[in-house]
């Protein structure tokens, strides 16, 4: 390996643990206060640009649910298919 | 149904929240559940910034799925003949007790290897190795699942070249390759989501696909490849990159062996030969390659594509060449080997294969033939995953001690080489999951004992002696660590209870395990008990783990292999295979080309294939589902329906030699001339059950197409062929209307 790509390797690998650990406090729920500032930062990083947001999706963002009991009476209700015990 | 940013929105308190993970498909995003009333009422994306957005409409509408008016909710056991329709409810006792006895008396007549278990711990999720326990404690090695198909096959083929299965760095990649892989907004969608950040930031995306997909229309550079043709095109790749020496020479030469082998097999394909194989222009191949190779780190992340071909173990070895020759394996940006999570106890270890005796090994259907990822196959990696991971069997993906899923069939139906008589499937509707529908329903139909485990009446319920209900994700705890595939362990909260009498995976094996006697090697009564013992290293029980961690992150090595060398026979990168060349197999990866075309047959199959709305055979049931995708769509070029005689909308026939399947047509422009893709696992649960119509199978489950001889099945594992197989289309006649 050229001197060049091992610094390149190098520097890569540092960025890399330096990503796992941003998982890592990102992956808490009891955080301490630099999980909390390692998330933020994460969540910075991971940010999408304004109006490039690939994710955004009709469905998705509708935010559709179900009210407790509509699925009550949805499992309640009469079997869709062919009748069963 | 409510919309959370308008109208109808319920006005009780604030919502409990629970971190869960979706198994409605095989991906396992990290959701945000939300709890009413013990109900959850939604789920949505996780609010933790790396989950962001990782949702499709299958986690959005699992609540509706799993209240479905005809869910099983109770035991129930078959009246009258097989496949007759008719049930009574009996409790989980009174099933166990006699479900127990029966197997006691298979294994008295015939062997602990007539019992057989199908299963997807993709969908059931809490096993927790209690299965193979069993099994292995029983006798039986007769273990399979569709992972045969779909990524545990590749794990294993992976093994042999390296010693493990790679996770690709999305995160620092520069150049990522998708061989015939299409991941979208609402199918793979972390995996989606990945790609297209890494295309923001600039990285380079090459797409293999004879489709114009939604990913090709992403891609840098697209080559329309002949579907099937994944082990030629990457002869092709590594001839530009040996010849313009774009290898990676050090690491050639320290960590790999046979690279002057696999270097003159390459050479028998110059790029014009390539090019004749694949349908691709020369320059294209070489651009692509090139591409590769200097634009890294770069990754080729697991495809269910090249899974599924004919050629299918050579293609995925030459994925692991050309990860290795280019230095991309164990670099950050590259392909990382994440190994098992040091302080959490994985499923493997929990499985006891080491309990099972060589002889009962040896006698794992399918492993004479087509032993890639049976016992026999894996034999010679033991000592290697001891030396380097630190157990003897690690099995990766559930995918690494498989029997092979025809031969299993055949043994059912046929009693060749010996009997199956005892079957078990598991969140696993079996008939519709693998090839040659018409001999997994005889091989069921021939049973002593079946005994399903399920949500809904399948199409495999229905020929069970026993349908026992099942729980769903969204009622358990779960610990996933992606059956060895990542270190990261995540944590899924239990939700809800289960409606009925649901109950999971794990309860079931122990429960099956005490009635034989076997409870003392089932020490924990319950899955937390299961879990407290597999996180007792970090200090914690089970409760307290997953109220600290909705993820745990080990230290990630990266160039481990300098200290520890592949878990393979001689510890580096077998370029040429000395685990295949023992089994009989050449060592080299090669191309085997089709068999001489058939004029009846004059288009190609593109199978195997889910659709946004489904995952594999189930999901037909929800109603906002199936209102978006109705009914099964063959897709075809605009010429080729025309030659057929059909228009969009038609309803058309679509055959083989093995049988035929209905399906609606619809003319894409994105589908190439002569293929025509039929879309996986569909019934539809609305209609008549019972043998005589399987709720439509019959009718639609592209299994009855899948051809299963030798010369359709890859060599060393003995899977089908699912893309690119020969057939034709006509207009269905009106005596055929579904």
């Amino acid at each position: 390996m050229s001197a060049t790509a091992d610094r390149d390797y190098r520097r890569r690998a540092r960025f890399g643990r330096f990503a796992f650990r941003l998982v890592r406090s990102a992956g808490r729920k009891r955080q301490t206060w630099l999980d909390r500032l390692l998330t933020r930062l994460l969540r910075r990083a991971t940010n999408p640009k304004p109006g490039a947001d690939f994710m955004r999706d009709e469905l998705v963002d509708a935010g559709i649910g179900f009210d407790p009991d509509e699925l009550a009476r949805y499992e309640q209700s009469e079997p869709r298919g062919p009748a069963r015990p | 149904m409510y919309l959370h940013n308008g109208r109808h929105m319920h006005e009780a308190t604030a919502p409990q929240e629970k971190s869960v993970i979706c198994a409605s498909c095989d991906i396992g995003c990290q959701l945000t559940a939300e709890v009413r009333d013990g109900r959850v009422t939604r789920v949505r994306a996780s609010n933790n910034p790396l989950m962001r957005d990782n949702i499709c409409m299958k986690g959005i509408y699992a609540p509706k799925s799993f209240a479905h008016p005809d869910r099983v909710r109770y035991p129930l056991r078959r009246v009258g003949a097989r496949g007759g329709g008719q049930w009574e409810r009996v409790t989980w006792d009174a099933a166990l007790d006699d479900i127990a006895a029966r197997l006691q008396r298979v294994i008295a007549t015939h062997g602990p290897e007539a019992m057989a278990v199908a299963t997807s711990q993709w969908n059931t999720s809490t096993e927790t190795g209690a299965g193979r326990r069993l099994m292995n404690l029983l006798g039986s090695p007769n273990w399979i699942s569709g992972v045969a198909l779909c990524a545990g096959n590749t794990a294993a083929v992976n093994r042999m070249v390296y010693g493990w299965f790679p996770q690709p760095d999305y995160s620092a990649t520069r150049c990522i390759v998708l061989f015939g892989h299409n991941p979208k907004r609402h199918s793979w969608t972390p995996i989606y989501n990945a790609i297209r950040r890494a295309q923001e930031r600039g990285a380079t995306l090459i797409v293999l696909d004879p489709r114009r997909s939604e990913s090709a229309e992403r891609a840098d550079l697209w080559l329309p490849l002949r579907a099937g043709s994944d082990a030629a095109m990457c002869l092709g790749w590594l001839k530009v990159i040996f010849d313009e020496q774009l290898y990676d020479a050090a690491f050639v030469r320290d960590w790999t062996v046979g690279f002057d082998d696999l270097r003159r097999r390459v050479d028998e394909y110059p790029l014009e030969r390539v090019a004749a194989l694949t349908g691709v222009a020369p320059e294209q191949i070489r651009a692509a390659a090139r591409l590769y190779a200097t634009h890294g780190p770069s990754v080729i992340p697991w495809t269910p594509i090249t899974d599924q071909q004919r050629n299918s173990t050579s293609a995925i070895r030459l994925h692991c060449a050309l990860r290795a020759v280019t230095g991309n394996l164990y670099v950050p940006g590259g392909e990382l080997f994440h190994g098992l999570s040091p302080d959490i106890v994985p499923e493997t270890d929990l499985e006891l294969h080491e309990q099972l005796s060589e002889a009962q090994k040896a006698k794992q259907l399918g492993c004479d033939n087509h032993p890639a990822f049976t016992y026999r196959g894996m034999a010679a990696l033991t000592e290697p995953t001891r030396r380097v991971w630190g157990r003897p069997y690690v099995n990766l993906l559930m995918g690494s001690y498989m029997a092979n899923p025809s031969a299993v069939f055949r043994a059912m139906a046929d009693g060749v080489p010996y009997p199956v008589k005892a079957f078990f499937s598991l969140g696993n509707n079996t008939l519709l999951g693998f090839a040659d529908m018409r001999t997994i329903y005889r091989g069921i139909m021939n049973q002593d004992l079946v005994v399903v485990h399920e949500h809904m009446m399948t199409p495999t319920a229905q020929l069970a002696d026993y349908v026992l209900p099942g729980d769903s994700w969204l009622e358990r705890p779960q610990l996933h660590d992606a059956w060895g595939w990542t270190a990261i362990v995540r944590v899924s909260e239990q939700a809800m209870q289960p409606p009925g009498e649901c109950r999971g995976v794990y309860d079931f094996w122990r429960s099956l395990a005490v009635r034989m006697g076997l409870g003392a090697h089932f020490p924990w009564p319950n899955l937390e008990a299961v879990y407290d013992h597999r996180v007792r290293a970090t200090g914690m029980r089970y409760r307290d783990f997953e109220a600290t961690y909705e993820w745990y992150v080990p230290t990630i090595a990266y160039r481990k292999y300098e200290r520890t060398g592949f878990a393979t026979p001689s510890g580096k990168v077998e370029l040429a295979s000395s685990v295949l060349a023992a089994l009989g197999f050449d060592p080299l990866p090669y191309f085997r080309e089709d068999p001489p075309a058939d004029p009846d047959y004059p288009l190609q199959l593109f199978m195997g294939v889910r659709e946004d709305e489904y995952f594999q055979t189930g999901h037909r049931h929800i109603p906002e589902l199936r209102q978006r995708r109705p009914e099964p769509e063959l897709f075809l070029h605009a010429d080729d329906a025309r030659d057929c005689g059909l228009a969009h909308g038609d309803w058309a026939v679509v055959e083989t030699p093995t049988g035929r399947v209905k399906g609606k047509v619809a003319i894409r422009p994105d589908m190439p001339r002569r293929l025509v893709r039929v879309p996986h696992g569909w019934w539809k649960p609305e209609l008549p059950q019972g043998a005589e119509h399987l709720s439509g199978a019959w009718e639609f489950a592209d299994a009855q197409i899948t051809r299963d001889d030798e010369d359709y099945r890859d060599r060393e594992q003995g899977i089908p062929h699912l893309k690119g197989l020969p057939c034709r289309v006509r207009p269905l006649a009106a005596a055929e209307a579904p």
